[in-house]
């Protein structure tokens, strides 16, 4: 059985007087792509932020255990061990620097070794061309996409070894978005564990291992991919897959997606 | 009802240290809608959907073409006409919060457009909105709310209650469902097939979401690269489309 790299024990965090998280408990196991899945609202972010223990100011971790590698949190496990790519790239990078300096700047806060060449075979990597132009842009200059896939590549090259990816694709075209998730799921042939945050039911069934379905703080539903259908399911599984399908159902009568055809 | 012909715009970079550069993100698109239809923009990011969309409403002056809507000229309207226009034409954003007062309350937002277009006494005003809101399927508790504490699909309904208000007869959509989730996605779909039948309205949906546009329309137009790369009608179903838009179709 692989490795347990994180485990969260009946998790709850709120403000003073609002509960945000209820009792979340799961793992996320080595090599191991695990997806929380839920509306908005329903404190999937919350949770990834209180694993990197970076909740806001007003929200507190009231009860409950995140055990990383059986070792409790320390802060220099941000970075060497943990690592996120956040939600809108366009509003993470500072637009007065280039991609290079960022990069630079990251990798060696965090006591990686730094060179251009390393660099510019990280960017290779995410399947960008032209590694040094991108370096000597600025991100108001790449599209998002890009600044997707430029997030990837320096969470990469931390090293780290899980990531938690949120809302990866939520700015991108499909086409974009189906290229995003080739790239996370070559990560996991890397090694790398991902906690994958979206809303997306195609996403999480285009990458999952294991989906954790929220819904109001808590986790209603925990299973594999492959038990998706199962009859045992949650009522609110059930109705995100049957909005799911009903939205492939079409007038012009057409088979929409490979996707849709392994379901 | 809308007739678009060889709309070609292009921007000019007017930056002061490089050379002048233009660049054509639309070129030679015509197209006809007609009385009750659906039309869908499909395209990736930067094929030029949302200028286009301006374009019709108005907003941005094309280089060449027209746009011919009821039968006037789009563009050489002066604004007095172009606001007689906006009552049969109307537009939801993609982005709700950011289309709206966010000092305003439910009320506010969608009777600020009818009491701008008709002379309607204050209570028959209120009739309205709340004829409105249960079109749109909002509870009547939420009138008095202020715009901001609703949540995003709540939001989309207002505005989609707001654009409804002054009876359109096309309504268009520019990416108004990208930014909801599934569910919610799902459900207003739902809602604007029942307010199609209902108001006997148009829909312009423009969208990178190829699901959202064979839903709602009739036709669709492929756009890639500022061209109109594929048409098809539902009538004769998708023939040879291209392999862009093949691509697109794996969701």
């Amino acid at each position: 059985m692989n490795k347990k790299l994180i485990s969260i024990n009946k998790l709850s965090a709120g403000t003073k007087n609002h509960q945000i998280l209820h009792d979340i408990s799961f793992d996320i196991n080595e090599c191991e792509i695990v997806c929380l899945l839920g509306q908005s609202g329903s404190g999937k972010t919350m949770t990834a932020l209180s694993i990197l223990n970076m909740l806001p100011v007003n929200v507190m971790q009231t009860s409950g255990t995140i055990l990383y590698d059986d070792k409790p949190f320390n802060e220099n496990m941000r970075g060497s061990f943990i690592s996120m790519i956040m939600q809108s790239p366009a509003s993470c990078f500072d637009s007065v620097f280039t991609i290079g300096a960022q990069f630079k700047d990251i990798l060696i806060s965090n006591n990686k070794e730094y060179s251009i060449e390393r660099v510019c075979s990280m960017i290779e990597k995410v399947e960008l061309k032209n590694p040094h132009d991108i370096l000597n842009s600025y991100p108001f200059q790449l599209s998002g996409g890009m600044l997707q896939r430029v997030m990837i590549a320096i969470a990469l090259s931390l090293d780290s070894k899980v990531i938690i990816a949120d809302e990866p694709t939520s700015d991108l075209d499909i086409a974009g978005q189906k290229e995003i998730i080739d790239l996370i799921l070559k990560l996991k042939n890397e090694n790398k564990s991902i906690l994958m945050i979206t809303h997306n039911l195609a996403v999480a069934k285009s990458c999952a291992d294991k989906i954790a379905v929220m819904e109001q703080g808590r986790i209603v539903d925990f299973f594999n991919k492959t038990e998706l259908f199962a009859e045992k399911r949650h009522r609110y599984t059930k109705e995100l897959i049957s909005a799911n399908n009903w939205l492939y159902e079409n007038k012009w009568d057409i088979d929409l997606g490979e996707n849709n055809a392994e379901m | 009802m809308l007739k678009c012909e060889n709309i070609s715009k292009i921007y000019n970079d007017k930056s002061w240290f490089s050379k002048k550069e233009s660049i054509k993100v639309l070129e030679n698109i015509s197209f006809h809608l007609k009385q009750g239809r659906s039309m869908g923009f499909a395209g990736r990011n930067g094929a030029g959907k949302s200028t286009l969309m301006r374009i019709i409403l108005g907003l941005e002056k094309a280089e060449e073409g027209s746009v011919i809507f009821m039968g006037k000229n789009i563009h050489s309207l002066k604004y007095n006409e172009l606001k007689n226009i906006y009552k049969d034409m109307q537009v939801v954003f993609q982005n709700p919060q950011s289309s709206m007062n966010p000092q305003f309350t439910v009320y506010d937002v969608i009777k600020e457009p009818i009491e701008n277009y008709y002379n309607y006494k204050k209570d028959e005003i209120k009739d309205i909105v709340l004829n409105l809101l249960s079109a749109v399927k909002l509870s009547e508790d939420k009138l008095y709310k202020n715009i901001m504490h609703l949540s995003g699909g709540e939001q989309q309904r207002v505005a989609i209650a707001r654009a409804l208000s002054v009876r359109p007869k096309l309504l268009i959509l520019d990416e108004a469902l990208s930014s909801l989730d599934m569910i919610i996605q799902a459900e207003i779909i739902k809602l604007l097939e029942e307010l199609k039948e209902k108001y006997n309205l148009s829909y312009l949906v423009i969208s990178h979401d190829i699901r959202i546009i064979l839903k709602l329309c009739d036709d669709i137009i492929f756009l890639e690269n500022g061209i109109i790369k594929d048409r098809f009608f539902i009538e004769q179903g998708i023939n040879n489309p291209s392999d862009s838009f093949k691509n697109m179709m794996i969701v």
